[in-house]
């Protein structure tokens, strides 16, 4: 199904093109706020308006309760979204990927084993809120550097998976015959890595790692209902509130979350924008297993 | 041999989760820089075996009000429970009856339709399907003015919502109905089934008998992923509900200090509490979605 990676190429593609080069989609600068403002019609009349505004020629996605245009806030946050969802997948990818080969090379190990892991007991996104919530909020560390550790926080949980399958894909190919012939030859494990292991796992890595992309926007959003956002919660007590401090998606979720009843776009929109995030690296994923699953894979 | 190995591991279980309520107090910034604080940690796990004798560790604080643990843990314990054993129990059991009934081989538009459909929304993340209900009652709501159900908890009405319990069921429901069109589909390849059709076995039979039998063994392999997925959904699905279930209070009384809901402070003794009691929890829900498993083969092989 080619057509699934081609939407879901050109969707990604233009998110990606949004989050990079947010000031040329949004009609006002980073942290635009205007919670009253003044229009007045040729009869000369002054009307006022109040934040929060519904979606208008001016506002076209709405404003907030405090004035920020939620337009404005989605371009400028989804670069922190989309930015964490690859960085974690690649990084996730690589290690998993690494560990899972010489898991497999240098200690021969079958599979996981059958013990139950605390991982499937007590969710990862659970772990992943218990180490972050010292630093994430009111952080001092500041939103790139909170941003690199919270990145590398979620790389190492949920990395068992992609051991497991890499490490037993691994295996499959030591059992090959040109690995034995490799072997017979003197080839060392360097070697037998290089040339007869890696190139035939790239397509599975490549997999990996979209696989890994929409799992990483799940956890991301799952510490966003629980007030933990990328780049940092900002706590307030006058007004009171958990805001995001960089505008990511997820967090605009977690923030408006509450907004079921009253002012819905201030939901809507952030939660639309996830959805469609979720649905084009969805598509992606499964467009691109698809292909993989038409080349030729005797070798396992 | 097999008891000290039960014994490493479950202490090795512990220690996980130890370490894992620990954080919060291990890792602290100080000065702008993030620093491991052992020392505090250490007095936390000592202070919280020996509470364990004396009762500090039972004891917690919500708002300005002290509670004792055991006191009210059933009350929690029994919401989450609920939300873990109903679901799961319809979850399975439909899953494999829906499975079951449909024939691998036939791929009729009708079913490609509910694959699509069931693969959508197995697709959505649990939090989001959360909030798409409770904006679907609201807009009814608006529309109608009838109320189709409570789309969060409070005391007027029971603790077992609609909404909360089809966001449960729904995930394992889908898993497994997966899982039995594929373990089925293999079966129905098997040398066991090729055979059985040549002695003129009865359809039903070689689908009941036969196929539902390798199709429920192979599920309960897929036990853990199911459950796993299920404490998953718990924490999101009691938030997202404000159901007084354990997970809720994790978040909301925990971190909370002298502020319900917030995040001011972290009550480790409390949280690592509610952590074991999650751990008993996952294995109770095990338990009884084994049964449901055992009673399921005897229903296929005797029943039908």
């Amino acid at each position: 199904m080619r057509y699934k990676i081609i939407i879901g190429g050109i969707a990604i593609a233009v998110l990606a093109c949004i989050a990079v080069f947010p000031a040329w989609f949004s009609r006002y600068p980073r942290g635009y706020q205007d919670t009253l403002r003044s229009i007045e019609s040729r009869d000369g009349s002054v009307e006022w308006r109040f934040a929060p505004e519904a979606p208008s020629d001016t506002y076209r996605f709405g404003s907030d309760n405090y004035g920020y245009d939620i337009q404005t806030r989605i371009f400028w946050g989804l670069g922190w979204t989309l930015a964490c969802v690859f960085i974690v997948a690649l990084s996730r990818t690589m290690v998993g990927g690494t560990i899972g080969i010489i898991r497999a090379l240098v200690f021969k190990a079958e599979g996981l084993g059958r013990s139950v892991s605390p991982l499937a007991v007590i969710p990862s996104f659970v772990f992943v809120f218990f180490l972050l919530y010292p630093v994430t909020i009111n952080s001092p560390l500041g939103s790139l550097r909170l941003f690199l550790f919270q990145c590398a926080v979620m790389t190492v949980f949920d990395l068992g998976g992609i051991i497991a399958s890499i490490s037993l894909k691994t295996q499959a190919l030591m059992r090959t015959s040109f690995y034995d012939s490799a072997v017979s030859c003197g080839a060392n494990r360097t070697w037998l890595a290089r040339y007869h292991i890696i190139p035939f796992l790239a397509t599975d890595l490549i997999e990996a790692f979209a696989t890994q992309t929409v799992a990483v926007l799940q956890l991301v959003g799952r510490l966003g209902v629980f007030s933990l956002f990328v780049g940092g919660t900002i706590m307030t007590l006058d007004p009171v509130m958990l805001s995001s401090a960089t505008g990511e998606i997820a967090g605009l979720i977690g923030q408006y979350r509450g907004r079921l009843q009253g002012a819905r776009w201030m939901l809507l929109y952030p939660l639309g924008t996830y959805l469609i995030i979720l649905g084009s690296l969805r598509l992606f994923v499964s467009g691109l297993h698809d292909e993989l699953q038409k080349l030729d894979r005797t070798y396992y | 041999m097999r008891l000290l190995r039960s014994l490493a591991h479950a202490t090795g279980f512990m220690m996980v989760i130890i370490v894992m309520a620990l954080c919060p107090i291990l890792f602290i910034v100080k000065d702008g820089q993030l620093v491991i604080d052992a020392p505090a940690a250490f007095h936390a796990v000592v202070d919280w075996f020996s509470g364990l004798v004396d009762g500090r560790s039972w004891i917690f604080s919500s708002g300005s009000t002290t509670w004792d643990f055991a006191a009210v843990v059933p009350k929690f314990a029994i919401v989450t429970l609920a939300y873990l054993v109903v679901p799961g129990i319809a979850g399975l059991a439909g899953g494999f009856a829906l499975g079951l009934l449909r024939d691998p081989s036939d791929a009729r538009h009708r079913h490609q339709v509910l694959d699509a459909a069931l693969n959508a929304l197995f697709a959505l993340p649990d939090f989001v399907l959360a909030v798409l209900l409770q904006l679907m009652v609201i807009i009814v709501i608006d529309i109608t003015g009838y109320k189709l159900f409570t789309i969060s908890y409070d005391t007027s009405h029971g603790v077992l919502l609609v909404l909360p319990l089809v966001v449960m069921t729904l995930y394992p429901l889908i898993y497994s109905y997966r899982m039995v069109l594929r373990s089925a589909s293999h079966t129905a390849r098997a040398s066991f089934m090729v055979d059985a059709e040549a002695r003129g076995i009865s359809r039903s039979s070689l689908r009941y008998k036969h196929m539902g039998v390798a199709v429920l063994a192979s599920l309960k392999t897929d036990l853990p992923s199911i459950v796993a997925i299920m404490m998953t959904s718990i924490f999101l699905v009691e938030y997202s509900f404000s159901l007084p279930g354990m997970t809720r209070w994790l978040f909301t009384v925990a971190f909370s200090g002298s502020r319900r809901g917030w995040y001011d402070s972290y009550q480790f003794a409390l949280a690592l509490n509610i952590l074991l009691c999650m751990a008993a929890a996952y294995f109770v829900t095990m338990l009884v979605l084994r049964a449901v498993l055992a009673a399921l083969k005897a229903v296929v092989v005797h029943a039908l």
